[in-house]
């Protein structure tokens, strides 16, 4: 099995990079497409990653099932849009996740490569060789001067949008957001809060993404991106010695109670659970903890989501705090 | 409240922009309204207004006009209400109302790039891509000497 999950640096305050292309097939139009008609572009995707059986080997095809619990997880994951688990469609997808495909997004054709901390590049490569494939089977819309066509505008061109998600907690709490997006704006990116308006518990993170899609190459966008990416980093990282020179105290009780809850609490709901998480993310950077590595907190911010864990919201408390317990059980508090 | 671009002068005027469905706020002073707004002159490159301007004046979403996509059937008013296309041929049927909101939006209407493997036949067009990346990174010389590549390689083929 091949590993599509890409790797990169700055594990304590970016989360995750994800590269989208977005592609349209020739001879189908964008709006009014049926199941069927979804169903034979996935085949055609399918059929054509089947041209290099190594990475057709490593690939399944579901069904998304509009408006299923199957597609909500799928969402939380970040493996579908919420527009897709609503309308129903396809996705072909690696088998860890690091790659896929949805059929029936707002263009026909949605390739994305997910990644670990800050790797643009190296998802931007396992993009643009997977796009390859299909391209070389399946005829795509395709302006000599506008680029890849799309839906949308804002995504003509290279059709690219990549983003970083990255973790600001004292940024957000101290203020220092609105001036980081304008300085983000002029670079040509968007900040946005991760889980969007309507979801209270965001654990601050932002997601910093291209806006500018059209007349910059994939790779002049990439190197944007990891500029912009390392610049709000560095503001974040300046905004904590400010902390800590402001309040050392307060600050070292807040990291050293979140890591006291992580290791011993018995039910704790999801806006604990991601505050402590948060703090102790700051901890671990700022050299308050130590003992387990920045991604696994990351990647328990995702599981302990409502979504993820099932059953009643009583019971989930009770997992969720569970298994806070067995990722933080090496998390030491250092003097 | 404190203009959030300058984080000095107090705000005076309020944007608001759509990106894809997500709507976000911005409250500026005047000055830099005018900065955002005015400094980058026609060429569009201030996407946070840029885009708000785009979709409230350029696309101009109250027209009516009674055209319609043969491919796909979209209207020109659902185009200019939705400003989205409704297939490949909607750029070429509606260019006149859609080429000045992509330039607006995208600060740009020349694609720059990676091309599909049977496009890429064509030399010119892959020089076209260098020289965005000079022009993007302040390369003036060599976006000069491409540009020349560009010229003769055009004057050849015709
Ligand atoms: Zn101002
Ligand atoms: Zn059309």
């Amino acid at each position: 099995m091949s590993t599509f999950t890409q790797k990169g640096g700055f594990t304590d305050l970016a989360a995750t990079t994800r590269v989208r292309l977005a592609r349209n097939v020739r001879g189908y139009t964008y709006r009014g497409l049926g199941l069927g008609e979804y169903k034979e572009i996935a085949d055609k995707v399918w059929t054509a990653l089947q041209s290099a059986p190594a990475i057709a080997s490593d690939f399944t095809m579901t069904e998304v099932r509009a408006g299923s619990r199957e597609a909500a997880a799928l969402v939380e994951k970040h493996l579908i849009s919420p527009d897709l688990a609503r309308k129903g469609g396809y996705l072909i997808a690696s088998t860890d996740g690091g790659a896929a495909i949805m059929v029936g997004e707002e263009d026909h054709i949605r390739l994305q490569v997910l990644g670990t901390g800050l790797c643009p590049k190296e998802c931007m490569e396992t993009a643009r060789r997977l796009a390859g494939l299909l391209e070389s089977q399946i005829q795509l819309d395709y302006d000599e001067k506008l680029g890849y066509l799309t839906a949308c505008p804002s995504n003509l061109g290279t059709g690219l949008r990549a983003s970083v998600m990255l973790h600001l907690p004292v940024l957000a709490a101290y203020g220092g957001l609105p001036q980081m997006m304008s300085w983000a704006g002029r670079q040509g990116f968007t900040v946005r809060g991760a889980y969007g308006e309507g979801s209270k518990a965001t654990g601050s993170f932002f997601q910093l993404s291209n806006q500018i899609t059209l007349g910059l190459s994939e790779d002049a966008i990439i190197d944007k991106l990891i500029d912009a990416a390392t610049g709000v980093i560095e503001a974040e990282k300046k905004a904590r010695e400010q902390l800590r020179t402001r309040d050392e105290i307060g600050l070292s009780d807040k990291v050293c109670r979140a890591a006291g809850t992580l290791k011993t609490a018995r039910c704790i709901d999801t806006a604990e659970a991601l505050e402590c998480l948060s703090y102790a993310l700051i901890g671990l950077q700022m050299g308050y903890l130590r003992g387990v590595p920045a991604q696994d907190i990351m990647a328990a911010e995702q599981a302990v989501r409502p979504v993820l864990l099932g059953g009643t919201a009583g019971e989930r408390d009770v997992k969720r705090a569970a298994f806070l317990r067995a990722v933080s059980e090496k998390l030491e508090v250092l003097d | 409240m404190l203009c959030q671009h300058c984080g000095v002068n107090e705000a005076t005027t309020y944007y608001k922009q759509n990106i894809n469905g997500q709507v976000s706020e911005m409250h500026l002073c005047s000055a830099c309204a005018q900065k955002l707004t005015g400094g980058f002159g026609g060429m569009g490159f201030s996407p946070t207004l840029q885009s708000f301007w785009g979709d409230s004046t350029v696309l101009q979403p109250g027209l009516g006009g009674g055209r319609r996509c043969r491919t796909c059937g979209m209207t020109e008013s659902e185009l200019r209400r939705t400003a989205r296309a409704g297939c490949a041929d909607c750029y070429q049927n509606f260019a006149d109302i859609l080429t000045p909101y992509i330039h607006t939006r995208q600060g740009s209407t020349a694609h720059v790039g990676s091309a599909p493997a049977q496009e890429q036949s064509d030399p010119v067009a892959a020089l076209r891509a260098k020289l965005g990346d000079a022009i993007a990174s302040e390369q003036y010389e060599e976006a000069a000497r491409l540009r020349d590549e560009i010229r003769r390689l055009e004057g050849e083929q015709q």
